[in-house]
């Protein structure tokens, strides 16, 4: 059976590791993304304008309330024929090509905005008001009380609610799979297609799934300890 | 020769929404002036403290650092680049201490003085020691807040202001969130403080600190100066019936 999971061509160890790379490929390059997004429906749905808070807001109610398969399509196909459109007005002979690895990106980031948005917002709300006020006390520009005071110390309150939507993200990156980019999830459906032995692949797809869940789990764990040094453990 | 002013507030008023909290706060501090703001709670002695650097800005009236106003319009300060630069040049001890809880003492210490006044670090560092050690803290200089206690961490935020070299220090009830075992280290530190000429700004409860260190006593009531002036004749024959009946009920 281990011939299976060889590399070359008997096996299959070749295919799977790519389209593993491919899954964590995908995962990393939609977290940058999504924290950004995140980021921005935080602070506007913090912000003192009724306007922004109503993008924010929206934001957020609209891509938590689609199934991830459904923003998926959409920005798949919808945002391809979008940009199409707006491509050849200029220049009607120009066609652009909305990869796969880019929608999934896209598709990926937005959801995971959408949450970190609200896990975010929730954790700006927890922080104290006195350790801001102390930064403007000494003369710190809006922009440093936000990176030397609230920046470090809202990971403290964010980074359980945000390690779980990395393992979503990181087992949304399957559904990219239906529209054919060749992550881990596509390279076992091939794989179990051709050598009928569907067991035996799913079974080290879920392996592969789960050992990625428990290393991030691990760079978590280190990472919220270092988020809450200083913080007197109850 | 009379001291040059650090320090003006003239005719401050404070609302929020239909709330009048301060009703025309008139204020000079010259250098080397302790002045004790008393009262009783609601009186608006925190905020009026908060107006003079615009962590609460005034409604109507003037602050002015070392004679520069800070031009505030419409409740919000005009330019806060010269906020912050008054900022700077007035050191605030808070209540509740404020530590940044992420740094560790000395971290808290030298932290403006290094990004807000781009000093060097080492010449930081070794004035952030020396304060520490003249808090009593030599030993504790790498531990978080959370590691101290609440006097411990008073005397780190009276250093924290300290190390800016500030030109006067706000002090929001510095000793009010205290144990009272641990209230004296901490008017230790600022009788110290006096002792050396620094001009302070304090908000406070301690009838004796008032009483003994401070050169000016200010009385407030209900959003305004009731009574005003030197400690042995404010203690010693307070003119107003507000004034008498705080001391005797503080007693």
């Amino acid at each position: 059976m281990l011939e299976l999971f060889s590399f070359g061509e008997a096996g299959w160890g070749d295919q799977l590791l790519q389209g593993l790379l491919v899954t964590i490929q995908l995962a990393l390059t939609a977290l940058p993304v999504g924290l950004l997004l995140g980021f921005a429906a935080a602070g506007a749905s913090l912000s003192p304008y009724r306007w922004l808070r109503a993008i924010g807001t929206g934001y957020t109610t609209i891509m938590r309330g689609l199934p991830e398969l459904l923003t998926l399509f959409v920005v798949y196909n919808g945002l391809g024929l979008l940009l199409n459109s707006i491509v050849s007005s200029w220049n009607p002979d120009a066609r652009v090509e909305l990869s796969s690895f880019v929608a999934g990106v896209i598709a990926l980031g937005l959801v995971f905005g959408a949450f970190a948005g609200e896990v975010l917002r929730g954790a700006f709300q927890s922080l104290n008001k006195g350790q801001m006020e102390a930064g403007k006390a000494v003369g710190m520009r809006p922009t440093q009380v936000f990176f030397r005071i609230m920046l470090p110390q809202v990971w403290r309150f964010a980074l359980p609610g945000l390690g779980n939507l990395w393992i979503n993200l990181l087992k949304d990156t399957a559904l990219v799979s239906v529209i054919a980019l060749d992550d881990l999830m596509r390279m076992t459906q091939v794989a179990v297609r051709s050598t009928k032995q569907p067991f035996t692949f799913f079974l080290a797809a879920c392996l592969i799934y789960w050992a990625l869940c428990v290393i991030s789990e691990i760079v978590l764990a280190r990472l919220e300890k270092r988020a809450n040094r200083g913080v007197r453990r109850a | 020769m009379a001291e040059a002013v650090v320090l003006k507030a003239e005719d401050i008023c404070k609302s929020f929404g239909s709330l009048e909290v301060l009703k025309g706060i008139t204020l000079e501090a010259r250098n080397h002036d302790v002045i004790s703001i008393l009262g009783s709670s609601g009186s608006g002695k925190s905020t009026f403290l908060r107006c003079l650097n615009m962590l609460d800005p005034p409604t109507s009236g003037k602050v002015s650092v070392h004679g520069e106003e800070i031009v505030v319009k419409n409740g919000h300060p005009a330019d806060m680049r010269q906020v912050e630069r008054a900022r700077q040049r007035l050191g605030m001890v808070f209540q509740q201490f404020n530590l940044w809880t992420h740094r560790t003492a000395i971290e808290n210490v030298m932290e403006g003085p290094i990004h807000v006044l781009k000093q060097p670090k080492a010449e930081v560092k070794e004035r952030a020691e020396a304060l520490l050690v003249r808090v009593g803290l030599a030993e504790r200089m790498n531990m978080y807040p959370s590691q101290l206690s609440g006097g411990q961490q008073q005397r780190v935020a009276i250093a924290r202001a300290l190390c800016m070299e500030p030109d006067a220090i706000l002090f929001d009830e510095p000793t009010s969130a205290l144990d009272p075992e641990l209230v004296g280290e901490v008017l230790r530190v600022m009788q110290s403080l006096a002792a050396e000429g620094r001009t302070m700004i304090v908000v406070t409860h301690e009838m004796s600190f008032a009483r003994d260190v401070s050169t000016e006593v200010v009385f407030m009531h209900k959003g305004k100066i009731a009574e005003q002036g030197p400690p042995k004749e404010m203690f010693g024959s307070p003119k107003t019936e507000v004034f008498q009946k705080f001391i005797a009920d503080v007693r």
